[in-house]
């Protein structure tokens, strides 16, 4: 009986991988009443992202002196060596708490096409999370959005405006349960 | 821009004068009262050589000479508000048609432009009678209605008729420009304008950023990048219906579609395989073909050449930000341009012959047309002001681009072939507005 549960139990977890979102409909036709599996009470595992958590879910991290931002030179996309101690203090923070979810958001100053811009923030915050997941954080735990330019820190119009502005921002989510599809 | 709204010089008797002509009589002379079904009326010989004479492109161009005499309505002088609004939206159209330069004395004059205007209800009917002065032969006559509420645009219809009738070349009047205004805290909402400054008109309201609008090539649609959802991505609104929906959601960003001339497929800009890359992808977003490796960089704002063979996009693969063309299936990548750095934004002319592209130039950004066949370039904005995101009327002569003058950016247009004639400011809204995309066809 135990071998037999066991199965049904792993079938049913692959399901549960296979298709988050039917949870109730057992796939599994169990042979005989004993050996019914109420799939509700299986806590879910690690299911890796396919969507990530809304954007709501994200806040400002409490850890305000891990989740420092980091800055980027003009027109680049590439992490300053000097901002390489903040990117390791949060890539230990998210390995020793592995429920927490990281949205970088990458930003511009205002010079240059708002357009270019948008695709330039992206990059930076791909450049932050690619940084981040080779001192061993899943990728999956990490999602980027761009503002380009759209969202300035310092709304001045001086260089240190700009070097201000000209960063990658971290938010953070807590993985209560696997993160439903927002839309 | 030459805005005179007085009424035409005395002198012109145009009943008088046009009559001595000895016209076929097909043609009936301007005389009030008298109405002209001008959709009956066949082209003179005359009339077609009139026209090799004015269809000239290139960059020594010379304007024809219009002298426009104020509309009347029924045929009597006018002083009213609207009789005002149409005489001056008519100059204002040939004006800035990119082929006519208008002025009040008809002896100047190659063409006179006579307008007559009746009104019923909500019904306005407008008449235009085209003469060549050295002639003094009619050339053509139109009748174009419409609602009286909107009578600019049966005037702008009328300025485009006589573009195309002397020219060949279809005219801008009735186009509009999408773009991009702030909308409070927060917020940017897709905005369209008409060419001349007009009938703004608000598309979104969704309270966040809605960003980098492009056209669908017959103009129904406007494509832009939300952040409805938190996460930009790209939806579609139909101008008619309103109904609007999301072509693409790819985890990271989803931006600038760009509608292939056919319309059988789009570009757009994609992160979801770790860096910003230009793919193809079928109209609905599905099955993107990633077109370009940036090797670090990233690859955005394509644009698709007329003819639909050649992709131009933006990239900082060797360091700093430049223009690159490649076929539709990614091969055959080249750099456009030497001795331009930052050059963050582009537009290929409707016909083919030209890119617009924005570059640092002496501390600021300015406008630059490059030569796509003799890989010539010439600068087209100047001044401390800084000038970027060109985009083409459909004639492919006028540019709308954003000027930004004490950290304000607002919309200007451009006359490409006439460096007398200085640029428009399109839009005065408070705040900046940016990312101008001119429609690719009249309303």
């Amino acid at each position: 009986m135990k071998p037999l549960y066991m199965i049904a139990l792993g079938m049913a977890a692959m399901a549960l991988v296979l298709c988050p979102g039917c949870k109730k409909k057992p796939i599994v036709k169990p042979s005989g009443p004993e050996d019914v599996v109420d799939l509700t009470t299986i806590e879910p595992g690690e299911l890796p992202l396919t969507e990530p958590p809304p954007i709501t879910d994200f806040q400002e991290p409490e850890n305000k002196e891990i989740f420092r931002d980091i800055h980027f030179d003009f027109d680049r996309s590439d992490i300053r060596p000097i901002d390489r101690p903040i990117l390791e203090g949060i890539a230990g923070y998210l390995k020793e708490n592995p429920k927490v979810f990281l949205l970088i958001e990458g930003h511009c100053d205002e010079r240059g096409t708002n357009e270019y811009n948008l695709a330039l923030g992206e990059r930076r915050a791909l450049s932050t999370r690619a940084y981040l997941a080779n001192l061993g954080v899943e990728e999956h735990r990490m999602v980027t959005v761009t503002y380009g330019e759209e969202d300035p820190l310092d709304p001045g119009h001086t260089d240190e405006s700009w070097a201000k502005n000209r960063r990658a921002h971290f938010k953070v989510a807590n993985q209560a349960a696997p993160a439903p599809a927002t839309q | 821009m030459k805005r005179n709204s007085q009424a035409f010089s005395p002198e012109l008797n145009p009943g008088g004068r046009i009559k001595r002509t000895g016209w076929t009589g097909r043609f009936v002379p301007a005389v009030s009262g008298i109405l002209l079904l001008a959709v009956l009326l066949c082209f003179s010989s005359e009339m077609r050589a009139a026209e090799r004479q004015i269809l000239i492109t290139g960059e020594a161009f010379q304007k024809t000479r219009v002298a426009v005499s104020g509309f009347t309505r029924s045929g009597a002088p006018d002083a009213s508000a609207l009789t005002q609004t149409l005489s001056e939206t008519l100059r204002f159209d040939l004006d800035h048609s990119g082929f006519f330069t208008t002025l009040p004395d008809i002896k100047q004059a190659e063409v006179f432009v006579k307008t007559d205007y009746t009104v019923s209800g909500n019904d306005i009917a407008t008449d235009c009678y085209v003469y060549e002065v050295s002639s003094n032969k009619a050339l053509f006559g139109r009748r174009l209605s419409g609602r009286a509420d909107q009578a600019r645009r049966v005037v702008h219809r009328m300025a485009d008729v006589i573009v195309k009738e002397m020219t060949r070349v279809d005219g801008i009047a009735s186009t509009r420009i999408a773009f991009v205004a702030d909308g409070g805290e927060r917020h940017k909402d897709i905005n369209l304008i008409d060419y001349d400054g007009h009938n703004l008109v608000r598309v979104t309201n969704d309270k966040t950023f809605s960003v980098a609008p492009d056209w669908s090539p017959d103009g129904s649609k406007i494509y832009y990048t939300t952040y409805l959802y938190g996460y930009p991505r790209v939806c579609s609104i139909d101008l008619e219906t309103g109904k609007r929906r999301v072509i693409s959601s790819y985890p990271g960003l989803n931006a600038f579609p760009a509608i292939s001339p056919g319309g059988k497929e789009m570009a757009l800009s994609l992160s979801k395989d770790g860096a910003v890359e230009i793919y193809a992808a079928s109209l609905d977003g599905k099955q993107p073909r990633r077109l370009t490796r940036s090797q670090g960089g990233v690859a955005s704002s394509p644009c698709w050449s007329p003819t639909g063979t050649q992709i131009a996009f933006v990239s900082n693969r060797g360091g700093g930000a430049q223009i690159y063309a490649m076929n539709p299936d990614g091969s055959n990548v080249r750099r456009l341009l030497s001795g331009f750095s930052y050059v963050t934004s582009l537009d290929w002319s409707p016909r083919g012959n030209h890119i617009a592209f924005s570059a640092r130039y002496g501390g600021t950004l300015q406008i630059f047309l490059l030569d796509v066949d003799r890989r010539t370039t010439r600068q087209i904005t100047s001044g401390s002001a800084s000038h970027e995101n060109p985009s083409f009327a459909p004639n492919g002569i006028h540019i709308v681009y954003v000027r930004t003058s004490g950290y304000e950016s607002d919309l200007y247009v451009v006359d490409t072939r006439d460096k007398e004639l200085q640029p428009y400011r399109l839009t005065s809204l408070q705040g900046n507005e940016t990312y101008p995309t001119w429609s690719p066809v009249g309303y």
